[in-house]
């Protein structure tokens, strides 16, 4: 594996794959339905008391 | 934790003790002997007080339905202890910029040894056992675990600290690898990195470990900290020491390459250290200050990807006009450009996330903090993408300009952030009241480090942007209108104001370090009592 092959692959294959992801992430999110838990998730830190270690009882 | 697992752990205690033993008996030179001294003693200390541990039970109380706090309590009082040393040694070596006679012809006291010592204090000292602190500390709570693997978390804290008493000696007794914040020698980079390891073993097997089915953001703000700085450690220190009981060793890079790979190193130092690390204490202390949700759940998960996708590659920014192949520096650009998008997306999800409670800035002086901690993150982000746009950065590069960018994410950004997350932990944890002594010594904190840092940035913009104007003047003949010497004495006035702004935010330091101690006292201001505690319990 020479350096031309990392970079031209790099410049290729690899900026595409790396979009198609962060791509896939902003569809993942934003899949149907999941508005709910979202805003659950957003709420994790306000859910945790000092000492309330084990299963969280909600989201 | 059994008591054959706890035998296991002195022995191994034993072992390091012999092998620095050995360490000292063949060393080449005073530093490296000296710093296997250091060594011994650790490692006899840990065993001493582990087997006074294990004499006295002491362990056998330790549940698995707990957190384990105590280490987070002693990152807290690390983080105040080094936060205040890490100041005063910024503003001693400001104040030798302005006045030189302050550097005492004594290689000790001299700039380039007491530099590094600064940096090193505030960046990995401060910064790094804040870091360690709320990590712990968060990833216990969004998860509903306690620490995995035991004993292992004191290790990371102690060892930690054991790496920066080793740093900070070996800069002023003149032990350095010239590489910007990664000076110290070969062995102690060993060191670190069996402490990262270690603490990535720790914090990763409190997500293996969890009780809940989602990890949250904040868990994976800080693992990319830990996983991205041991890769940058290890690509950063490829070194061949002379000897292995020598304290000095070359890079097996040269030229280009290794320039780049230490600025690959620095840049994502900021990135992943000093940004990815403490977004992850904006998504757990800001929600939990102002009681609010995250504004945007959604937001943060791009604000992720896009941060450590784009970071990665902005290192070239700082060697522009170099032997750097020109479209390595024009990739630099584009990134730290590109940059601008996550960042900003994360300073509006931080402020954001302040809606229906904006009222609390008011009355909260640690939501204030936390909260100009993201304004300046914005400043700072907004400034440095500029900065590395080449055109710019023909003027800006080598002079104040880049100085005050870095302290006024440095200062406003990773200290306001910190000291906000701390003055939250210490009334939890350490205040009996469950308040701290003084929420109107916060208000004073708050004001004059942030003085301090309108100060800095402002006297450093002026003598930069001058500094380097004055660097390229040109006469109608085409020589240059000033000497070097000139553009020192120019700035001479600008030195003062910025020790002037330093010594503020030190003060402010040093106010906290008091209202801390007073909190851990129980105590309460008189004329105070009858305000209700800032942090109320969820």
């Amino acid at each position: 594996m020479t350096y031309e092959t990392v970079a031209a692959w790099a410049g290729t294959f690899g900026t595409i794959l790396v979009g198609l992801f962060f791509i896939g992430v902003l569809i993942f999110i934003f899949r149907p339905g999941s508005k709910k838990t979202y805003e659950e998730l957003a709420r994790v830190p306000l859910q945790d008391d000092d000492n309330d270690i084990g299963e969280r009882k909600n989201g | 934790m059994s008591l054959t697992m706890r035998w296991l752990q002195m022995g191994l205690l034993g072992l390091g003790a012999v092998l620095a033993l050995f360490m000292a008996a063949n060393a080449k030179d005073a530093l490296y002997q000296f710093h296997a001294w250091i060594f011994f003693a650790a490692a006899v200390l840990a065993l001493f007080f582990m087997a006074r541990n294990t004499m006295s039970g002491s362990y056998l109380q330790e549940k698995d339905t707990e957190y384990m706090d105590k280490v987070v309590k002693y990152g807290i009082v690390a983080t105040m202890f080094w936060g205040v040393v890490g100041f005063a040694v910024g503003v001693y070596v400001a104040s030798e910029l302005a006045f030189p006679w302050l550097n005492w012809d004594f290689p000790l006291t001299n700039f380039g040894r007491l530099r590094p010592v600064h940096t090193s204090a505030v960046i990995f000292a401060f910064g790094g056992n804040a870091l360690i602190a709320t990590s712990f500390y968060v990833v216990q709570r969004t998860n509903r675990a306690r620490l995995a693997f035991g004993n292992l978390a004191w290790f990371v804290f102690w060892g930690y600290q054991l790496f920066i008493v080793l740093a900070a000696t070996s800069y002023v007794l003149g032990g350095s690898q010239s590489r910007e914040y990664a000076e110290p020698e070969w062995y102690i980079d060993v060191w670190l990195t069996i402490v990262w390891v270690a603490y990535f073993l720790v914090f990763f097997g409190t997500l293996v470990k969890r009780n809940v089915s989602h990890i949250y953001v904040a868990n994976w703000f800080y693992l990319s900290f830990i996983v991205t700085i041991a890769m940058l450690h290890l690509g950063n220190n490829l070194a061949l020491p002379v000897s292995f009981f020598g304290t000095k060793s070359y890079s097996l890079l040269s030229g280009a390459p290794d320039a780049i790979t230490q600025w690959w190193y620095g840049h994502n130092a900021v990135g992943f250290f000093l940004t990815a690390g403490f977004l992850g204490m904006m998504y757990y202390f800001i929600p939990k200050q102002a009681e609010r949700p995250v504004y945007s759940y959604r937001l943060s998960i791009v604000h992720f990807w896009a941060l450590i996708f784009t970071y990665i590659w902005a290192g070239p920014h700082h060697l522009h006009y170099t032997a750097l192949p020109d479209w390595v520096q024009t990739l630099g650009m584009v990134m730290s450009v590109i940059l601008w998008m996550p960042s900003w997306g994360g300073m509006i999800n931080g402020l954001m996330t302040l809606s229906g409670a904006w009222d609390k800035l008011r009355t909260d002086p640690i939501l204030r903090m936390l909260v100009i901690a993201v304004a300046f993150y914005g400043m700072s982000t907004f400034e440095g993408p500029m900065m590395s746009i080449k055109s710019v950065n023909a003027l800006s590069h080598f002079t104040d300009w880049t100085v005050g960018h870095v302290h006024s994410g440095a200062l406003g950004w990773v200290g306001m952030i910190t000291m906000g997350s701390m003055y939250f932990l210490i009334a939890r944890m350490f205040s009996p009241t469950g308040r701290l002594y003084s929420y109107t010594l916060v208000s004073w904190h708050f004001w004059l480090a942030t003085l301090g840092i309108v100060l800095y940035a402002a006297s450093m913009w002026v003598s930069g942007i001058m500094q380097g104007l004055m660097w390229r003047e040109y006469d109608d003949q085409g020589f240059l209108v000033y000497s070097f010497v000139e553009t020192v004495e120019a700035m001479h006035p600008y030195y003062v104001i910025r020790a002037l702004g330093g010594g503020l935010y030190l003060l402010g330091g040093i106010i906290m370090a008091y209202n801390f101690y007073m909190s851990a006292k129980g105590r309460v201001r008189a004329g105070e009592a009858e305000l209700a505690p800032a942090t109320a319990q969820a």
